[in-house]
């Protein structure tokens, strides 16, 4: 029967072929195509200048120099000084590490908890499941941004309150997520099965649950990533995010906004990087999705 | 279930929730560090003015009491004094709060006039380099930090160029129209003044067109996704098959049918226009409700920040719900 062997085997063991020769067809599939690879290689450099960044940074990205202050980009300084006299490729350089921990915290703290919520509350259904999306009706009663900005805002401004705010503005997301996949897969045999062997509640969410819905998640996850370094910014931006000196990519581009009319070039060069790093998050995970997970296309 | 019952049921859906929002902005409200008293007073205030605020706040009573005087103040449509400007904040937002109506809606009307027509074209000349072109526009838009290219803007058309003003709603000289719905470019409009309108219309341009930039971004991939999943349905073939004119079937039945899940995410861009339009009067000097809270926040003025946040999910509950209703006029087999 058609139903039944949809109902006993998940969604991502439907084929019978090895694990990794599925890896390999994937991996293959985002290779190809131009875009996908296009995001994935500014992703990797990301990593890559992140973890290695105190080598690649010609200068130190605090270190004041007042009689050098609003230098224009020249052999000395690749992309000009501050108003500190700070060198801004070293910076931008430094901010790597900023948004990289930003967008893992954020995705890591907010992926984890709406997985696990949404997974038990598909599962358990009942009052569980009523107050946990009760609770995340509210979270979705604000606009995104406002919601963060007023976390952040009574939090008080700071890196770490700033990513606690942007992270539960994004539960919600993982949640809903989790809590249908779970839905679907609580009818299905194997947890059945799991269930008539006397296997507890939370292995069965955690065993049988999760495992199977995780490729989805991992996939609106990295989606997500953009849109976390964006909001970061735009928090470091206003004020709330990253406090100075912090070479934070949003909150340089502040800095250069009192200098728009002499120095452009303060400006100018953070928010290129957020815009090409964002561009490469959103095309990869675009790609991502195609290969893994297709009905998640919105 | 008639549309009357089903708006009323709405409706009473939507008081748990928004209990539940002015729940959180409460507790929220209260896990800000430091003393609320002295920052009201000062740093150089002394023990009995502090009480005496205390007293006055009715922050010396247990959080529960504090809890139902808030909601009192609520139901009589207090929210509370600005620490900052002394003033009630509920007639602050609302003084402040067509400039943000204006921005917002001059975007939406911006991006969707500007999403359609794109997110069509691409469809119809799918993979050919208009399409192409179309798309890569709506990644960078997608991808673009408000608070940037809105300066980049300002750098180029005010700074280089002087083609338009670089903020505020008005020149430092010219007096408002008369305030009939506070929105300066209707109101001069219907004061007949027409050198007013051509003003406050070229303050409007360009933060308007760097808030909808991004959402005409968004929609126009909508447009384009639902524009390919219709034209290749049935009833497309028979229009085709009837000898309908390429024209008439791409946009009387492709693009009707189309728009259709576009509404849902007009919904969706409409909250990230109120979220992008604290940022954008931000750098364009817009006097909005969002420039209003971003230098509360600098003040840590929590009753304006209480305030603005519960108006703004406010409006936005009703935004969805209007949509929500749309959607099922527009298709009435959704119930």
């Amino acid at each position: 029967m058609a139903t039944s062997s949809v109902l006993l085997s998940p969604p991502f063991a439907r084929d019978s072929q090895p694990a990794w020769r599925i890896f390999w067809r994937a991996a293959r599939r985002i290779l190809q195509n131009r875009l996908t690879l296009f995001g994935l290689s500014v992703m990797l450099l990301l990593v890559f200048t992140a973890v290695f960044a105190p080598l690649l940074m010609p200068d130190s990205p605090t270190a004041l120099r007042l009689g050098q202050r609003l230098r224009p980009p020249s052999a000395q300084f690749l992309l000009g000084t501050d108003e500190f006299g700070r060198d801004i490729l070293s910076r931008i350089i430094g901010g790597t590490q900023v948004s990289l921990q930003i967008g893992l915290i954020v995705i890591g703290l907010a992926g984890t908890t709406g997985y696990l919520l949404g997974s038990a509350s598909g599962y358990m259904r009942g009052r569980f499941d009523g107050v946990v999306m009760r609770v995340m009706d509210v979270i979705l009663a604000f606009p995104p941004l406002i919601l963060a900005m007023a976390i952040a805002s009574f939090l008080g401004p700071d890196l770490n309150n700033a990513m606690i705010a942007i992270a539960v503005v994004h539960i919600p997301k993982y949640t809903r997520l989790a809590r249908s996949e779970a839905l679907a897969l609580r009818e299905s045999l194997f947890v059945l099965a799991a269930r008539s062997t006397g296997a507890s509640h939370w292995r069965i969410i955690t065993r049988h649950i999760m495992p199977n819905s995780l490729a989805s998640i991992l996939v609106i996850a990295t989606l997500d990533f953009g849109l976390v370094i964006l909001t970061a910014a735009s928090l470091g931006f206003i004020g709330l995010g990253a406090q100075p000196p912090t070479p934070e990519w949003g909150l340089m581009v502040a800095d250069g906004r009192k200098y728009l009319v002499d120095a452009p070039w303060v400006a100018t060069f953070p928010g290129l990087t957020i815009v090409l790093v964002v561009i490469a998050a959103n095309v990869f995970g675009d790609g991502l999705r195609d290969v893994l997970d297709p009905r998640l296309r919105v | 279930m008639s549309k009357a019952t089903f708006i009323l049921y709405r409706l009473i859906g939507m008081i748990p929730t928004l209990l539940g929002v002015m729940v959180v902005i409460f507790f929220l409200s209260r896990s800000i560090k430091g003393d609320p008293a002295r920052m009201m007073a000062g740093d150089v205030a002394d023990k009995q003015v502090l009480e005496t605020i205390r007293r006055e706040f009715k922050l010396d009573q247990p959080v529960y009491v504090q809890f139902f005087a808030y909601f009192q103040n609520l139901a009589v449509g207090n929210l509370g004094t600005s620490f900052q400007t002394k003033r009630p904040v509920l007639s602050s937002l609302l003084e402040r709060f067509p400039a943000t109506l204006e921005l917002t809606l001059a975007s939406l009307s911006f991006a969707l006039l500007g999403a359609i027509p794109l997110g069509v074209l691409s469809a119809v000349k799918r993979n050919q380099p208009i399409d192409h072109l179309v798309r890569l526009l709506s990644v960078g838009g997608i991808s673009m930090p408000v608070f940037w290219s809105g300066l980049m803007l300002i750098y180029l058309f005010y700074l280089k160029l002087d083609w338009l003003p670089g903020g505020s709603r008005l020149g430092v000289y010219t007096a408002p129209p008369p305030t009939i719905t506070g929105m300066f470019t209707v109101d001069s409009l219907l004061a007949g003044n027409g050198p007013l309108f051509q003003e406050s219309l070229s303050h409007l341009i360009l933060p308007a067109f760097i808030l909808g930039y991004g959402y005409m971004a968004l929609l126009a991939r909508m447009v384009r996704s639902s524009m390919l999943e219709v034209l290749t349905q049935d009833y497309i073939r028979t229009a085709r098959s009837k000898g309908l004119a390429e024209r008439a079937i791409v946009l009387r039945h492709g693009l009707r049918n189309a728009l259709i899940p576009v509404t849902t995410l007009a919904g969706l861009a409409f909250a990230g226009l109120l979220g992008g339009a604290v940022l954008t009067e931000t750098i364009f000097s817009w006097p909005g409700i969002g420039k209003f809270v971003v230098d509360a926040g600098l003040f840590l003025d929590y009753p304006v920040i209480m305030g603005f946040t519960l108006l703004i999910a406010i409006v936005y509950m009703f935004v969805n719900l209007v949509v929500d209703l749309m959607y099922s006029w527009l298709n009435p087999q959704i119930q």
